[in-house]
């Protein structure tokens, strides 16, 4: 494996709110690899988005608190330790950010030519890149090179997108444009919080194909976050799977689908729906443990069909079962 | 706001405009207001049909007729005239009180609802001593101590005028603060201050641009109020709000002198506010079909 580009190390994140304490994230631990597409997926309030907005420094604090000795580290440096301006600096063209609901993700009064020659512009700027420097104006070269990017997204007759406005664009039409503003940037990382949840299953599948091919070709890593297992095994390489703030799996996707370890893996896999099949849809009994009390033992315990005395009492090891496949469960 | 610069934008927005006949009556009064006022700015008492300061005692208080359309005042002076030249003073005061105080009232209220925290109390506290006081008793307070005159009253009236464009739009960046394209431009790595720039702003622009311009006709209410009192143009310069306080004690003699000042007031009031509401629609894209 190539160098990490990004290394998260026992992230601990809290929200104290008038009702006490939540706990969002206990400990999370994952690398992700240069060029790599990862996939983190897990039931909702289970720490997702907690742990992609901790990643691009956009977490409200307070209410968020992060505990002392977490540390994100992307390429080297610990980004928890950075000042808002270094961050404001590292997010876009860093590091960068696709949200769940492409709807409201575009400012409603402006153009999307404005706001794509934003991005564009920032880029520019930031890399010293030879946009904007030669004898046409500037303005003319961001917008030739908006042109381009929503070319690349299949966004059809992107001339006169430019001059349109986000409500006169359909929701897979504005996630394409928000991809475009996102890779305009040429980010080393990029962030997807649910970026297909609001798109039906066709579109879903074209966004997925997209993203995935214009990421390889920009080179950038992708940490993509999904409730989905079916939606993160179209494009990531490697899964994290997670439950109540913990990573409780980590392997690539053939070896997911093939050995799934953890029970709730296994549960999760259990619940897709599968083609012909007669049986009525699984689920898992039950619903995740409550924030409110510091986790103590697996989390997945009161639900686990095979959870023993030691699963209440002991937190689980996160174990390697082979270079490439951990999972914390006392089973192994 | 760049996307009201562009032509294209103006064009559409005049266009919507053009099509509700409250609008084109309200943007009718807005233009003579503003056009008598350009016109007396330029040309003085030239276009006036009588000298307004012209006394003549065997003209006193003649009725409204083809001659004087508003009649005649206590010291012979022709109403109507004067009225037209008391128009430059006023939109100058009214502008300049909401001109500055939309000006100042949106960069303060959107610093402190963007960033929160102690920015957000300390000057939100301010705006909140500043509105504690009865608006109207503090501007008399500020314009007495000032002493009278026309500078002194707008002076008076910014004093009170600002908080109220403070509070909107720190309410409004309030809940921009929290929208997916404020969060998803600061993932883009703007600043703070380009998101203020950049999208707080011009998202408050269009409410608050819609306020001040029904504003207008409650400023040119408040200068005459203060002139009223007596505390803004002095005699024998023409201001509508004086007008109406030099002519009310004839009330029952020559109701025309005070009246038809203060229907000017009401009108050019009036005027101000129907094409503010027409401007809410036309501004908002999603209005446009």
């Amino acid at each position: 494996m190539s160098e990490a580009i990004l290394r998260i190390r026992n992230l601990r994140l809290v929200f104290e709110s008038m009702q006490g304490r939540f706990h969002a994230l206990n400990g999370v631990n994952l690398d992700l690899a240069a060029g790599e597409v990862l996939g983190v997926v897990g039931e909702s309030g289970c720490g997702k988005s907690s742990l992609a907005l901790s990643t691009i420094g956009l977490l409200p604090t307070p209410p968020a608190k992060l505990i002392k000795g977490s540390e994100i580290l992307f390429k080297g440096q610990n980004l928890l330790a950075l000042n808002d301006t270094e961050m404001e600096r590292l997010r876009g063209t860093g590091i960068a950010m696709i949200f769940q609901e492409p709807l409201t993700s575009l400012n409603p009064i402006f153009t999307i030519g404005d706001q794509l020659s934003e991005a564009v512009r920032i880029a520019a700027i930031r890399q010293n890149s030879s946009l904007g420097t030669s004898k046409k104006s500037a303005k003319e070269e961001y917008r030739e090179e908006s042109i381009s990017w929503l070319k690349k997204v299949g966004l059809p007759d992107p001339e006169s997108a430019l001059q349109r406005y986000p409500h006169e664009l359909s929701g897979g039409m504005r996630q394409r444009v928000m991809i475009s503003m996102a890779l305009a940037e040429k980010p080393a990382l990029m962030l997807a919080d649910e970026p297909t949840s609001f798109l039906d299953v066709t579109t879903q599948a074209q966004i997925l194909r997209l993203t995935a091919s214009l990421v390889h070709e920009a080179g950038a890593s992708v940490m993509i976050i999904s409730h989905d297992l079916a939606v993160v095994a179209q494009i990531a390489d490697r899964v994290v799977v997670m439950y109540a703030g913990v990573v409780v799996e980590d392997a690539p996707i053939p070896e997911i689908y093939e050995k799934p370890l953890h029970p709730y893996t296994q549960a999760l896999l259990s619940c897709l729906p599968k083609q012909g099949g007669k049986k009525r849809l699984e689920m898992i009994p039950g619903s995740p443990p409550s924030l409110r009390k510091a986790p103590q033992g697996c989390p997945y315990a009161p639900r686990c069909a095979f959870a023993k005395d030691v699963c209440v009492r002991e937190t689980p090891e996160m174990k390697e079962i082979s270079p490439v496949h951990r999972v914390a469960c006392v089973l192994y | 706001m760049a996307a009201s610069l562009d032509r294209h934008e103006i064009f559409t927005t005049l266009r919507i405009l053009a099509k509700d006949p409250l609008a084109v009556m309200g943007t009718l009064i807005a233009v003579a207001f503003i056009g008598t006022t350009a016109a007396v700015a330029l040309f003085g008492n030239f276009i006036t049909p009588y000298d307004p300061n012209h006394a003549d005692l065997n003209l006193i208080f003649l009725p409204i007729s083809s001659k004087h359309i508003m009649g005649t005042d206590f010291l012979g002076r022709d109403i109507f005239s004067r009225v037209l030249v008391a128009a430059p003073i006023d939109a100058q005061i009214a502008f300049t009180i909401v001109g500055v105080s939309a000006f100042v009232g949106i960069l303060l209220g959107s610093a402190a609802g963007y960033f929160g925290g102690k920015i957000d109390e300390t000057i939100m506290r301010v705006t909140d001593m500043f509105l504690a006081f009865p608006t109207l008793v503090l501007a008399v307070a500020v314009a007495v101590a000032l002493g009278p005159g026309v500078g002194h009253l707008i002076e008076a009236n910014l004093v009170v005028w600002w908080p109220v464009y403070a509070r909107m739009a720190r309410a409004g960046s309030l809940s921009l603060r929290e929208t997916q394209f404020v969060e998803a431009a600061r993932a883009a790595g703007l600043s703070s201050v380009a998101v203020i720039r950049k999208h707080i702003l011009p998202n408050n622009i269009s409410p608050i641009l819609v306020y001040a311009t029904l504003d207008i006709g409650n400023a040119i209410l408040y200068t005459s109020v203060l002139s009223y009192l007596g505390l803004g143009a002095q005699p024998p310069q023409a201001e509508w709000g004086r007008l109406v306080f030099d002519g009310q004690v004839y009330l029952t003699r020559a109701w025309w002198v005070p009246l038809m000042p203060g229907l000017v007031i009401l009108l050019v009031a009036l005027g101000f506010c129907l094409l503010g509401d027409a401007l809410r629609d036309a501004l908002d894209p999603r209005y446009r079909r």
